[in-house]
C-alpha cells in the first residue's frame, strides 16, 4: 500500500492519471494536501488497516479486562482494569483521529478542508500520542510490579487532563491565518500557551531517571535504551516546549508563520522526541532478545552522541539562525520576500545551508549507521525462545 | 486528590477540548472566505466559481502544496503563492496609479519588483483600494477596480510563464502544469487567495485570514486582536503553571524513586517468548527505512556535482524540480533530499502518513521522464 501510494503520487503530479476520470488524481494520485498526501483510496485502506489493529489489540486484552470482575474484587483489581481501559481508549483514539482525515472531499472549501486535516496532523502528535505513550509506560511499570496499580493511574489522570486541556483546543493554533475567524487567535493562542506544562514536568522527572541510570554504572544491561528515553524526554523540553512556545503567540506567529523557526520547532520536536522514542523502544525490546555477551554498548553511544549532537549543531547553525534571519528580513520586507528566491539565494543564508552537510552527515555516519550496524550484527545472537505465552 | 475525581477530570477536559474544537468549527464554517461566483469588471468576466474551484483542483493535483504554501500552510522552501500574489497584486495597481491608467501591458515580464519600506501617497491609494470589499454577497460577484482587473490579466500572464516556461530560482519545471487551461484556472485560484489575505471582513478591520501575511505595501499588519490573545496567552501560561506546579506538590504527585532501573532489571529475568521472537521482522521495518534514506542522502555529493557539470540539463529532465543553475540557490534541492530522511524513525508512530511526503514521492519520480 504504502508502495501503490506512492508510485499513485508520482503519477498524478506528473499528470499520467487524466485517462481514468476526473477524479482519478484524487482517489489515486497525490490529494493535494501536506501530510496527507496519499490518494484516498490508500487513506481508507491505512484506515483499514488501523482498526485491524485495533482489533488485534483489543483480543489481546480482553481477558485482563473480565478478570476478577466478580470475585473478591480488590481495589487493587479495579485500578488495572481501570488502567487497561485506560490504554484501550487511548488506541481507539488513535484509530479515531485518522478518520477525521476522511471527512472532507475533493474540492472542498480550503479553510473547511484544512480544519479537518489537522484534527488527524495535529491532535494525534499533541494529544493522543502523548496520552497513548502514558498509557502504555503506566501498563508497562504496573506488569512489572514496580508502581501499583493506583498510583500509574493517577498520574495516567493527571497528564490526561494537562494533555487534553491544552493540546485539543490548541489545535487551533494552526487556524489562525487560513480563512477562520478570529476567535480561533484566542483559543488556540491560550490554550497552546499551556502545552509546555507537561513538558516542563517531565525534565525533573526525566533528570531523576538520568541519575538513577548513571548511578546504576556500566554494567546495566539498559543504560543506552534508557538513555535514549531521556534524550527524547530532553527534546521534548527543548523541542516541543521551548521552540513551540517561541513561536506560539499569536503576535510572533504572525510573523514567524511558514518559516525556518516553524521547521526548527519541527524537526527538534518530531526527531527529537518521537525519533528518538522509537530508538529507545527498539532497543529496549531488542536487548531482552539479544544474547548478552552480543550486546555491545560501545556502538550504542557513539550513535547516541552521534544522533543528539548531529540534531543539536542541524538547529544551532541551520534550522535556528535562518529562521531567525527569515523572520527578520520578512518584518523588513514584506513577508513574501522572506519567502521568495531572493531570501534563499543571500550568500549567509547560502553558506548556513551548505553547512548543514555536516550536522546530517554526522547524524548519518556517526548516528545512523552505526545503529544499523548494530542491529545487523546482533541479529544472529538472539535468545531463544523459553516458557510459554502468558496474558 | 481522589481516583474518581481525576478520572472525571480527564473525562471533562477531553469533552472540554473536544467542544472547543468542533463548536468554534460549527461557527466558523459560515465565516469561510467566500468563493465569488463571478469576478468581473464592468460586466466582463474574469473567473467565475468554477475556474478558481478547478485552480485548487490544480494546486492539490500537482502537489504544489508540497512546492509551496497557500496562507502559510505547505512546504516552507518555495514561496508562498498568496503572499506572493498579493504582493504583486499591491504592485501592480500601484503601477497602474502611477501611469495614470496608461498601463504597461508588457508588466508581468518584469515581476517580481524589488521589496520597499517607505510608503509615499501612492501607497495610500493602493492600500484603500485594496482595503474595501467590493464582494456582494447577494448576488455573489467581486466587481474589481479597473486597477486590479489590469492586475489580474498581468498576474495570469505571470502564472502562466512560471508554471508553463518552469523558473529554476523555484525549481519549477517547465510544464509543471501541463496546459494553458489550468494555468488560467490556477492564476484565479491564486488571486482568490490573496484577495481574502487582504480584503476586509465585512464591518470588521482585518482580512478573512487576520491580515496574513504581512505586507505593508498592501496595508496588512497584525491585527490588535493578535495582540490582544499573546498577551492573555502569556498571563494564561504562568497562572496556570503555578497552578499545576502547586497541585504536582499538593498531591505529590510523580514522587519517590525513579523505576526505571530497577524495570529493567526484572525485565532481564523474564523469559523470551515464542510471539516476541516471532515479532523481530517488525524490527526490521525501520532499519529497511533507515538504509534506504541515508543511502540516498549519500548520493548527494554525486548529484550536485552532476548538477553542476555539463550534465545538468539531464538532472533536469529526470527529476520534478529543476536543477538550480550553479551557485544560485543550489542548496534547496539537496534540502529537499535531506529532507525527509528523519521520518523512518517516526514511520511507527504516524503510521506512515508523514513517510509519504514529497522527498520520498520526489526519489521515485527520478525514474520517471515527465510528460512532453
Amino acid at each position: 500500500m504504502t508502495v501503490a501510494s506512492l508510485i499513485g503520487e508520482v503519477l498524478g503530479i506528473k499528470g499520467y492519471l487524466t485517462h481514468l476520470g476526473p477524479s482519478a488524481w484524487f482517489w489515486l494520485g497525490h490529494q493535494g494536501w501536506e501530510y496527507l498526501e496519499l490518494g484516498r483510496l490508500w487513506q481508507i485502506l491505512l484506515f483499514g488497516g488501523l482498526i485491524y489493529w485495533l482489533v488485534i489489540v483489543y483480543r489481546a486484552i480482553a481477558p485482563g479486562l473480565r478478570r476478577n470482575q466478580n470475585q473478591a474484587d480488590t481495589e487493587e483489581d479495579a485500578h488495572r482494569r481501570a488502567l487497561i481501559l485506560f490504554y484501550l481508549f487511548s488506541g481507539t483514539f488513535v484509530v479515531l483521529f485518522f478518520g477525521f482525515g476522511l471527512l472532507y472531499g475533493r474540492g472542498t472549501h480550503l479553510t473547511i478542508a484544512d480544519y479537518w486535516r489537522w484534527f488527524v496532523v495535529h491532535i494525534w502528535v499533541e494529544s493522543i500520542f502523548e496520552f497513548f505513550g502514558v498509557a502504555v509506560i503506566s501498563l508497562f511499570l504496573v506488569t512489572l510490579g514496580l508502581v501499583t496499580a493506583k498510583s500509574a493511574l493517577r498520574v495516567a489522570y493527571l497528564t490526561a487532563i494537562l494533555v487534553f486541556l491544552s493540546g485539543i483546543p490548541g489545535t487551533a493554533h494552526h487556524y489562525f491565518w487560513y480563512g477562520g475567524p478570529s476567535f480561533w487567535l484566542a483559543i488556540g493562542g491560550v490554550f497552546s500557551s499551556l502545552e509546555p506544562i507537561p513538558l516542563i514536568l517531565l525534565v525533573v522527572r526525566a533528570w531523576m531517571e538520568y541519575k538513577s541510570i548513571r548511578e546504576a554504572g556500566h554494567e546495566f544491561p539498559y543504560r543506552w535504551p534508557l538513555y535514549f528515553l531521556t534524550a527524547s524526554s530532553f527534546w521534548n523540553f527543548l523541542g516541543a516546549g521551548v521552540f513551540g512556545f517561541m513561536i506560539n503567540l499569536p503576535l510572533i506567529n504572525y510573523y514567524e508563520h511558514a518559516t525556518y523557526l516553524t521547521s526548527n520547532h519541527g524537526h527538534t520536536a518530531l526527531f527529537g522526541v518521537y525519533g528518538m522514542l522509537a530508538i529507545a523502544v527498539i532497543l529496549f525490546s531488542w536487548r531482552g532478545l539479544v544474547e548478552n555477551s552480543a550486546w555491545n554498548d560501545r556502538i550504542l553511544k557513539i550513535s547516541f552522541w552521534g544522533l543528539n549532537a548531529g540534531l543539536f549543531l542541524m538547529f544551532l547553525t541551520g534550522l535556528l539562525p535562518i529562521g531567525l534571519l527569515q523572520v527578520y528580513h520578512a518584518y523588513a520586507n514584506g513577508f513574501w520576500w522572506g519567502r521568495s528566491a531572493a531570501f534563499y539565494e543571500m550568500p549567509l543564508i547560502q553558506a548556513l545551508g551548505n553547512f548543514r552537510i555536516i550536522p546530517d552527515t554526522i547524524i548519518i555516519v556517526v548516528g545512523a549507521l552505526p545503529l544499523l550496524y548494530f542491529l545487523l550484527r546482533t541479529f544472529p545472537r538472539l535468545r531463544t525462545a523459553q516458557g510459554s505465552e502468558q496474558g | 486528590m481522589g481516583m474518581r475525581s481525576l478520572r472525571n477530570g480527564a473525562v471533562v477536559s477531553f469533552l472540554v477540548g473536544m467542544a472547543l474544537l468542533l463548536v468554534g468549527g460549527f461557527f466558523a464554517v459560515d465565516h469561510v472566505p467566500p468563493i465569488p461566483k463571478k469576478i468581473e469588471w464592468q460586466g466582463q468576466v474574469l473567473a467565475d466559481h468554477e475556474a478558481i474551484m478547478r485552480g485548487q483542483d490544480v494546486y492539490q493535483r500537482y502537489g504544489l502544496m508540497d512546492h509551496g504554501s497557500v496562507w502559510g500552510h505547505g512546504s516552507l522552501r518555495g514561496m508562498d503563492f498568496s503572499a506572493y500574489t498579493l504582493h504583486l497584486l499591491g504592485y501592480l495597481v500601484r503601477q497602474w496609479h502611477l501611469g495614470n491608467g496608461r498601463s504597461d501591458e508588457n508588466l508581468w515580464e518584469q515581476l517580481p519588483p524589488a521589496p520597499r519600506r517607505e510608503l509615499d501617497q501612492t501607497d495610500m491609494l493602493v492600500i484603500q483600494e485594496l482595503k474595501h470589499n467590493r464582494y456582494n454577497a447577494e448576488t455573489g460577484t467581486l466587481e474589481l477596480t479597473e486597477a486590479q482587473a489590469y492586475a489580474f490579466r498581468q498576474l495570469e500572464k505571470f502564472w502562466d510563464k512560471t508554471f508553463g516556461q518552469g523558473d529554476s530560482h523555484y525549481g519549477f519545471l517547465p510544464n509543471t502544469i501541463p496546459s494553458e487551461q489550468e494555468r488560467r484556472d490556477i492564476a484565479a485560484f491564486f488571486f482568490w487567495t490573496a484577495w481574502a489575505a487582504v480584503t476586509p471582513r465585512p464591518g470588521l478591520d482585518y482580512s478573512y485570514t487576520n491580515n496574513w501575511p504581512p505586507d505593508i505595501t498592501v496595508g496588512n499588519r497584525a491585527s490588535s486582536e493578535a495582540v490582544l490573545y499573546s498577551i492573555l496567552s502569556v498571563l494564561a501560561l504562568f497562572v496556570v503553571l503555578g497552578l499545576v506546579v502547586y497541585i504536582v506538590h499538593r498531591y505529590e504527585f510523580f514522587y519517590g524513586e525513579s523505576r526505571a532501573v530497577e524495570a529493567a532489571y526484572r525485565l532481564m529475568k523474564t523469559p523470551v517468548t515464542p510471539s516476541q521472537r516471532a515479532s523481530i521482522s517488525s524490527s526490521w521495518w525501520p532499519g529497511c527505512c533507515l538504509l534506504c534514506r541515508s543511502s540516498m542522502v549519500a548520493c548527494l555529493p554525486i548529484t550536485r556535482f552532476i548538477r553542476e557539470s555539463s550534465m545538468s540539463k539531464l538532472w533536469d529532465k529526470c527529476t520534478l524540480i529543476a536543477g538550480p543553475r550553479p551557485g544560485t540557490c543550489n542548496w534547496r534541492c539537496c534540502g529537499l533530499l535531506f529532507h525527509g530522511w528523519v521520518r523512518p524513525f517516526t514511520w511507527r508512530r504516524l503510521s506512515g502518513v508523514e513517510n509519504r511526503r514529497a522527498s520520498a514521492c520526489l526519489s521515485i519520480s527520478c525514474l520517471l521522464p515527465p510528460l512532453p
